[in-house]
């Protein structure tokens, strides 16, 4: 209990902003990465999220790099981050779309010279640069600033999804029968793409580049492990993101350890639980 | 069957080839509205090759092929498919009336209606499943799952029914209500019924294409089990009003 007490004074505590702060930005991104992360999840394209969320490391190195050396100011980490991660997941769309290429070969170049590049930009960019907050994530990375980007990426992203969700569940249920129909699937698939890239920005500055991933597919898989409908899953997902954010913000807190593991811990430890429940209670069922 | 002879399909000199290797070769015919045609021949013969043709989800690489009057993608909305192969996951979460409305989504913008939803209602009645609308797709069985596909091709009311062997994963028993059902369904519409098996041949076939790289077509009554036998070495089976009667020992 005591801990919990001392978790919401530090709430408050206008010393201690960057607390709110990750709060927020946890709560807000929650409602992407669990629209986005069912979806992925369904569509079976977290290796996908993966390559884009790796090869935005390019995009953080390149606008520390820019903003240091050249003074472009306004070139923001997170802002090079999702511009990175857009184009990226352009062109493994556009390959898996049109060229007779292997999607996995594409996704594996992505993924390692998206990170080599940053990691070039970040060695020649003067001065100490923690490489090790943008790859495992560090919640004081997260200001005024970012809040206002995540709060309205995020908005806009759960808008696209409950716009186009019959054609979006359509697609990814049956793409061959979608496009029987009518529907633009390659307008589409470029478009899931598209939001899988900016939600998994949205959460980088917090849980990092290298596990950003797994909170977009484990909170979604957990649901996906009891929902029998799509939204069922979107919607449970978003609640299990928010539980998981703010429980490993208030754990690791009170345990004095970096956020963005804990709540990647956290999240892993949910879905193993839900998974070895939901298999006893499937046995117990046919024992009976 | 007293029809005005409109034409729904048109094809002429079609050829289609993957790559190098031809599929299907000068192929020409015109099917007319509210016939039933089954469309039989050996596996690779090219069956579902013409059906994506009809489709307009592959082009043909020679000669013409219209759909009322129109290129095929243009007229998809007039076509009800059931496909050969599920690419989907079958355990993917959703509903089995959220899979037939799938047949009814509009192509980019729009949310189901409630006369969507009611066409949904009466396409699942006309499979038999009316019962099982709210269950999970996952959790039916491989024919209550292909009816369900069915449902899902005749929620947009289509005038020309595509068929691709929808009856692989099809028991005998249910296969033969099957086909009460595609025969039902081909009063009002023009219906492509594909089999590569035995050749479902039913009486009430108004033609018979027989698809190997060219296209043979035999009119219902010519479709002697010798011919086919020589094609197929197998029984024929023959489907009168509802009673199965194997004609394997039997002179057409
Ligand atoms: N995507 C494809 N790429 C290359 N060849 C294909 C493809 N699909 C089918 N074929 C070939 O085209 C031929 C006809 O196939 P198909 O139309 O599926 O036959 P059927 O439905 O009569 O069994 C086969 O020889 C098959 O190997
Ligand atoms: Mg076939």
């Amino acid at each position: 209990m005591n801990a919990l007490t001392a978790f919401f004074a530090a709430l408050n505590n206008p010393n201690v902003p960057f607390i709110r702060y990750a709060l927020f930005a946890g709560l807000m991104s929650s409602t992407a990465f669990g629209m986005v992360g069912g979806i992925v999840v369904v569509r079976r394209i977290s290796y996908v999220a993966g390559a884009i969320s790796h090869a935005a490391l390019a995009g953080l190195g390149a606008s520390l790099y820019f903003s240091e050396v050249h003074a472009v100011h306004w070139l923001t980490p997170m802002l090079g981050a999702g511009i990175v991660a857009v184009l990226c997941s352009w062109i493994i769309a556009l390959v898996t779309l049109y060229a007779a290429e292997r999607e996995d070969t594409i996704i594996g170049a992505i993924w390692a010279v998206g990170m080599a590049t940053g990691l070039i930009f970040i060695a020649k960019t003067p001065g100490y640069v923690d490489a090790m907050s943008y790859l495992f994530g560090n919640i004081l990375l997260v200001g005024r600033t970012e809040l206002r980007i995540i709060g309205m990426a995020s908005f806009v992203t759960a808008l696209t999804v409950i716009l186009f969700y019959p054609q979006i569940q359509s697609l990814c249920f049956d793409e061959t029968y979608a496009e029987t129909r009518g529907q633009p699937t390659a307008f589409f698939t470029l478009l899931l793409y598209t939001l899988s890239a900016v939600t998994v920005v949205l959460m980088v500055s917090t849980v990092g580049i290298v596990m950003v991933i797994a909170m977009l597919t484990l909170p979604a898989a957990t649901a996906g492990l009891v929902a029998r409908r799509l939204q069922t899953m979107m919607v449970l997902a978003i609640a299990l993101c928010a539980l998981a954010n703010t429980a490993g913000l208030a754990t690791s807190y009170y345990l004095n350890v970096p956020t963005g593991p804990t709540t990647i811990i956290l999240s892993g430890a949910l879905y193993l639980v839900t998974l070895v429940l939901r298999t006893a209670a499937k046995r117990l069922r046919r024992g009976m | 069957m007293a029809q005005k002879r409109f034409p729904v399909v048109t094809a002429r000199n079609l050829s289609f080839a993957y790559d190098t290797a031809a599929v299907l070769q000068g192929v020409n015919f015109t099917a007319y509205a509210g016939e039933m045609i089954a469309v039989i021949g050996p596996n690779g013969g090219g069956k579902s090759t013409l059906i994506k043709l009809i489709l307009g989800l592959i082009e043909p690489t020679q000669g013409s092929l219209h759909v009322l009057g129109k290129r095929p993608s243009v007229a998809r909305g007039e076509i009800g498919y059931v496909p050969q192969y599920t690419h989907f996951d079958t355990r993917f979460p959703i509903s089995v009336r959220e899979v037939v409305l799938t047949g009814c989504t509009r192509p980019v913008f729009g949310r189901h209606t409630k006369a969507d939803k009611a066409a949904a209602a009466g396409a699942l009645e006309r499979v038999g499943l009316s019962d099982r609308a709210l269950d999970s797709f996952a959790e039916l069985s491989g024919g209550q799952q292909q009816r369900v596909l069915i449902a899902r091709a005749l929620v947009s009311d289509p005038s020309i029914l595509l068929l691709d062997e929808p009856t692989a994963n099809v028991d005998a028993f249910m296969s033969d209500r099957f086909l009460e059902l595609v025969v039902n369904l081909a009063t009002d519409r023009t219906v492509f019924f594909v089999t590569h098996d035995t050749g479902y041949v039913s009486e009430e076939s108004d033609r018979v294409f027989c698809i190997n790289r060219s296209l043979v077509e035999h009119p219902v009554a010519a479709l002697r089990q010798d011919l086919v036998h020589a094609t197929y070495s197998q029984p024929v089976r023959k489907v009168l009003h509802n009673k199965h009667i194997d004609t394997t020992h039997m002179t057409l």
